[in-house]
């Protein structure tokens, strides 16, 4: 099982590759403001941590995430869900 | 009895699917297909058109739909329609956050139609929740099942083709949102237009990751489908957003001949697609590509053409095409079996006495075609009289398919329709009967063919610390080659210590974080630079022509009338002022 930090990293990379995304992001980062997520961009991270985590998010899910450390919590909760 | 020229939506499908071939596919993001041809369609429909009067819905009222693209939007589409109600297609929640602003934008359409119920799925449902708590008077969530119980059919009395058969929202806004009524009549003309005009080319298989709820993916896709009983391959718009090469995949797996998107997604495929993708891809059978929906780019489409000519893209595949929500959809079409056109013109007679005069250096513009049979178009000046070839008006438009207005906004409706012309609000030239867009006159953003208003984004940025309170403007235009529209926004600081580039990201997070839109650009100007009316209301396409001009500078120190005015609270600091004291 992945640790909150590890999952953090992947998400880091997953920016990186697929955002453009430079710099380092911390679980405070928020998603809107620090991460410039528009509805295109969200879409974009969206499936690609589904894809990367082999996990299924539904826009339930994503009610009240607000920062980098809310989706940590979403993707541990989910990986922990099925193991 | 099915008679034999639909003259309603609901006759509509009952013809197509009496016909016995095609159908709808839903290609998913792992490009798995699941079929449902056109009498499936109807059944389900008929059964959800059961389960909906069942719950309630009366014949007339307008019933919201939330569902994503899949057979239970058709369900939910079809089934208002055959219960006699009028289905009103809204956005689905965005993924990741700001619902609060989904939220307002939401119970906003919902109250500018009067709508009572609200048809979704069980993910979805749970979110619009407080949506529609939010709702005054009250809002039924309905969640049809999938497929939908087969009942008995209702009776009902079936609508006439003058009657009302859907409304569509020009703009997503929680200013004043522009619910756009459209008969049987309209969108039946409209639907016939089209397919009389590119039925031996289009064949029988359009592919679209449209949504549906845009003007473009339901009329402009499936209803032609449908009246030739067509094949029309759908994909989710954020599975094209996530992967734009599963949009040329699918046209080649399923030899789509009609595909039509705004230009933001030529520019997307060109940025985000590797050959490595399109492994095998034919594109030879598309024949038609129209682009459409928002400003159009020569640099875009002709880097289109040579990138995918590889893949057996013709050169006049690519249509530039113009229309608008409240005509249905399309006015004009450029032709379809020769490559788009465009040409220069001088950019100061453009923009300072409104005459297009050849320009082998000047600004590109693209013929965005001919105005389609049935439809007029006339270029008007200043006075209201019909301008001659060549010179710059707004553009107003008659034809078999316009609104029948904005629904319960009647100074709206009589703004914008006079005796029997629309007024579009775009600029615009003709030249031996090609249409040119020009620019626009009304205050409208267009963001990925999506129209906004702009006070979302000025007010977004409401007390920012360091930023004149209502002394902003948004603005959008497409600067020349670029794939996309550029977003910006004029603020005007307060005299203190936050550096121009501070309040800019400020303001670039707060509009981010409010309205979802990522602004290209944030101009920070000193106090009175922006141009205002006499009654300080500002001029937001002054302030882009002045800008684009490279003149939007602060007054000079001296000039007193422009110091008194930057002076002067703009109207809604004093509305604020009255309001708090």
């Amino acid at each position: 099982m992945s640790t909150r930090a590890e999952i953090l990293r992947q998400i880091e990379a997953l920016a990186a590759a697929k955002l453009d995304w430079r710099g380092e992001l911390s679980e405070s980062s928020r998603l809107a403001e620090d991460l410039a997520l528009d509805s295109l961009r969200a879409m974009s991270l969206i499936i690609e941590i589904e894809n990367h985590f082999r996990i299924s998010l539904e826009p339930t899910d994503e009610e009240g995430v607000e920062t980098v450390g809310d989706l940590v919590s979403i993707v541990a909760q989910l990986k922990s869900g099925e193991g | 009895m099915i008679s034999p020229v639909a003259s309603t939506l609901g006759e509509l499908l009952a013809s197509g699917a009496q016909v016995g071939t095609g159908g709808l596919r839903f290609v998913d993001r792992r490009e798995r297909a699941r079929f449902v041809s056109w009498s499936q369609v109807e059944r389900r429909a008929a059964a959800a058109a059961g389960a909906l009067r069942s719950q309630g819905v009366e014949p007339g009222e307008c019933v919201a739909i939330v569902l994503r693209t899949s057979p239970r939007f058709f369900d939910a589409f079809f089934g208002t329609l055959l219960a006699g109600a009028v289905p009103v297609p809204l956005y689905p929640p965005v993924r990741l956050g700001r619902l609060a602003e989904y939220h307002q934008v939401t119970a906003a359409m919902l109250a500018a139609v009067r709508a009572r119920r609200l048809v979704s799925e069980p993910t979805v449902a749970r979110l619009l929740g407080d949506t529609v708590d939010a709702c005054d008077p009250h809002v039924d969530l309905i969640v049809l099942e999938d497929p939908p119980r087969v009942l008995s059919k209702p009776t009902i009395r079936s609508p006439r083709s003058d009657d009302l058969a859907l409304v569509q929202f020009s703009s997503g806004t929680t200013v004043e949102p522009k619910p756009v009524a459209l008969s049987h009549r309209a969108i039946l003309a409209q639907v016939r237009t089209l397919n009389d005009h590119w039925r031996d080319l289009a064949g029988a298989s359009g592919v679209s990751w449209l949504p549906l709820y845009h003007d473009m993916g339901l009329i402009g896709c499936v209803f032609p489908a449908l009246e030739l009983a067509a094949e029309l391959t759908l994909i989710a718009p954020e599975t094209f957003i996530h992967r734009p090469a599963i949009w040329l995949r699918t046209l080649s797996r399923y030899r789509g001949t009609v595909s039509p998107a705004p230009n933001f997604a030529y520019g997307l495929c060109l940025e985000k697609i590797r050959d490595d993708e399109l492994e095998g891809v034919d594109l030879s059978p598309w024949r038609i590509a129209l682009n459409g929906a928002e400003p159009v780019s020569a640099e875009v489409m002709r880097r289109f053409n040579r990138r995918f000519a590889g893949w057996g893209l013709a050169p006049e595949v690519l249509a530039p095409v113009y229309g608008l929500s409240e005509a249905s959809l399309a006015v004009t079409f450029s032709d379809l079996e020769t490559p788009f056109t465009s040409a220069r013109f001088d950019r100061r007679e453009l923009a300072m006495s409104g005459r297009a005069v050849a320009d082998s250096d000047g600004r590109e513009l693209v013929s965005v075609g001919k105005a389609l049979p049935g439809f007029e178009i006339e270029i008007r000046g200043g006075h209201g009289g019909a301008l001659t070839d060549r010179c710059v008006g707004r553009v107003w438009v008659r034809g078999p398919s316009l609104m029948d207005g904005y629904l319960n906004r009647p100074r709206a409706t009589a703004e914008a329709l006079v005796d029997g012309w629309l007024d579009t609000g775009d600029r615009a030239f003709l030249d031996r009967g090609e249409l040119y867009l020009v620019g626009r006159d009304k205050d409208i953003l267009i963001v990925r063919g999506r129209n906004h208003a702009p006070e979302e984004i000025e007010r977004a940025i409401d007390g920012v610390e360091g930023i004149r309170t209502g002394c902003a403007a948004a603005v959008s235009y497409r600067p020349e080659g670029a794939a996309a529209e550029a977003l910006l926004l004029f603020v005007e600081r307060r005299p203190g210590r936050r550096s121009r580039s501070e309040l800019a990201a400020t303001c670039h997070g707060e509009v981010l974080a409010r309205t979802g839109l990522a602004l290209d650009h944030v101009e920070v100007l000193s106090p009175g630079t922006l141009p205002r009316t006499s009654s300080g209301k500002i001029r937001r396409r002054e302030a882009l022509a002045r800008y684009r001009a490279g003149e939007l500078e602060p007054p000079r120190r001296f000039h007193l009338g422009h110091y008194l005015l930057s002076m002067i609270p703009s109207r809604r600091q004093r509305h604020r002022r009255r309001t708090a004291s």
